[in-house]
């Protein structure tokens, strides 16, 4: 029996490919990410396309609790004028990415037409499991958490629907442990 | 031995917590060999099971189900966010009410009374002093939610798993008393994502088999299961939330303490569909016992201690027994000589 150090819950990364049976192609991506999907958006005519490009800050806490940001509001009007067959193409940072899956899903898009790049960066969101706050682009663990304080180990679990990892106080049984932080990958 | 709920004790603090002798005789000892290893463990469970037995009704309630009821109310005081479930839920936690109230006027007449005509219901709960009619199906007759009306009057934790895609989703739930998992943190997930930080399990396929199973299984045939882990101190809320209470408690194991300080944990986990929405409700009903109550039965000291002694590494570190581990072995040693 082989030990299996994955941590099932996070998320993997398959190649994007065209969906071409898709009506209109919906690509939304920081400028960071554009590159990975170039290639993509060459090859769709440009009436059967939609680019919507996000510098890093408006991608930054891409929707928060009430879905007000820029980014929600210009999304939001591309998804609802999309048609049924709309194919969408994600890529930037990770949690933006999630942020934006699930906002198209609570517009009624189904997982099968989302698709997403390898994230670009290794930053994470983090959701703190003792006081619930959202700490955002996380480089490395352990973390402080931005709402309690506390030391958290940055653990692979991940939640789709917080689009962020679990973080646990790394020193609850010991507090005088202070382990040096490791960068994440 | 029935058991009847005796007065109020502690899960936290002073720790006043105690089992009977009879709480003891009909504890659910979880090892069935000398070796412990994951195995998909799911059985039917049939009711009635033996008389007097954690497993003779849907729900059980026994002589701490006053005590437990009242550490519920200080969980959810101090984090209203231990219970939630999502707005597609409501059907579901209705189906929960429906199948908790019969189950248990039926099965504790003494206790538990419901009267229905047509969806006008009154329901009397005599241990916690509460009696409520209201409009089934109607949540706004409750006096609190759904999930939170019945999940106050049931021990053990509820989660309700919405079932979709050939999957089960983590869409409502009350988890007051996990062995260190979040139900904000898990809520909305697949099955394979809750269970994701389990070591091994999922290269031996057990996700894949167990998801399948349950998918499968139809309205009136609930499964069971047992769980466990270890517990220092009698604390039901060991959850992440909370961890920075709990966690210290791990260094507080001495070989002189050991016997009363470390409790075997178990979880009798059961799994029931649910008429109207589908839904499968997973109860996981907890269980403790000292390590000094559950020595005074020979064959399951001598068992614990084989099962300690041969845990796989990946196991300890998992169960978070790293730090006490050895002299829980060597505690239990006494009882098994030959080993």
């Amino acid at each position: 029996m082989t030990i299996e150090p994955l941590i099932k819950s996070r998320p993997s990364y398959g190649p994007v490919t065209v969906q071409i049976n898709a009506k209109l192609h919906l690509f939304i991506c920081t400028a960071e990410g554009q590159s990975a999907l170039q290639t993509l958006i060459d090859a769709i005519p440009q009436t059967q396309r939609q680019l919507l490009v996000f510098s890093a800050t408006d991608a930054r806490g891409a929707v928060d609790e009430k879905g007000h940001s820029l980014l929600a509001e210009q999304v939001g009007a591309a998804l609802c004028d999309a048609p049924l067959a709309t194919a969408i193409y994600l890529s930037g940072p990770e949690a933006f990415m999630w942020d934006l899956r699930n906002l198209a899903r609570s517009v009624g898009f189904a997982d099968e037409q989302i698709q997403m790049c390898e994230p670009v960066g290794n930053a994470r969101r983090l959701f703190c499991t003792h006081c619930y706050a959202i700490t955002e682009e996380v480089s490395h663990s352990p973390q402080t958490c931005s709402g309690c304080g506390r030391l958290l180990l940055v653990r692979d679990h991940y939640s789709k629907l917080h689009a962020a990892y679990v973080g646990v106080q790394i020193n609850a049984e010991d507090p005088a442990e202070i382990p040096e932080p490791e960068a994440l990958s | 031995m029935r058991m009847s709920p005796k007065p109020i004790q502690s899960f936290r603090g002073d720790f006043t917590y105690s089992n009977s002798p009879g709480a003891i005789a009909r504890f659910p000892f979880p090892f069935p060999e000398d070796e412990y290893m994951y195995s998909v463990n799911i059985e039917p469970h049939v009711t009635p099971g033996p008389e007097g037995s954690v497993f003779e009704f849907l729900f059980d309630i026994d002589e701490h189900y006053l005590s437990e009821m009242h550490e519920r109310d200080l969980v959810l005081k101090e984090n209203p966010k231990r219970c939630l479930a999502m707005p597609h839920m409501d059907q579901a936690c209705w189906d929960l009410i429906e199948r908790a109230m019969t189950s248990l006027s039926t099965d504790y007449p003494q206790h538990f009374t419901l009267q229905r005509e047509g969806d006008s219901w009154t329901w009397e709960n005599k241990l916690l002093n509460l009696k409520d009619s209201f409009t089934f199906g109607d949540s706004s007759t409750l006096p609190l939610p759904p999930m939170e009306y019945i999940g106050r009057q049931l021990q053990g934790d509820i989660a309700l798993l919405d079932q979709r895609d050939g999957d089960l989703f983590l869409d409502a739930g009350i988890v007051t008393c996990p062995a260190d998992w979040s139900l904000a943190f898990d809520a909305g997930m697949s099955f394979k994502e809750w269970h994701g930080p389990v070591p091994m399990a999922h290269g031996m396929g057990i996700f894949d088999r167990a998801l399948k199973y349950l998918c499968a299984i139809p309205q009136g045939r609930p499964v069971r299961r047992l769980n466990w882990t270890l517990t220092i101190n009698a604390r039901m809320d060991t959850s992440p939330e909370t961890y920075s209470e709990w966690g210290a408690d791990r260094l507080s194991v001495t070989p002189e303490n050991v016997a009363d300080k470390v409790h075997l944990r178990v979880e009798l986990q059961v799994l029931d569909r649910m008429s109207r929405s589908n839904a499968l409700m997973f109860s996981i009903r907890t269980y403790l016992i000292s390590l000094r109550d559950l020595s005074t039965n020979p064959e399951w000291a001598k068992r614990m201690h084989r099962v300690m002694k041969d845990l796989k590494p990946e196991l300890i570190e998992y169960k978070g027994l790293t730090r006490y581990h050895p002299m829980v072995v060597e505690w239990l040693s006494q009882f098994d000589p030959a080993n």
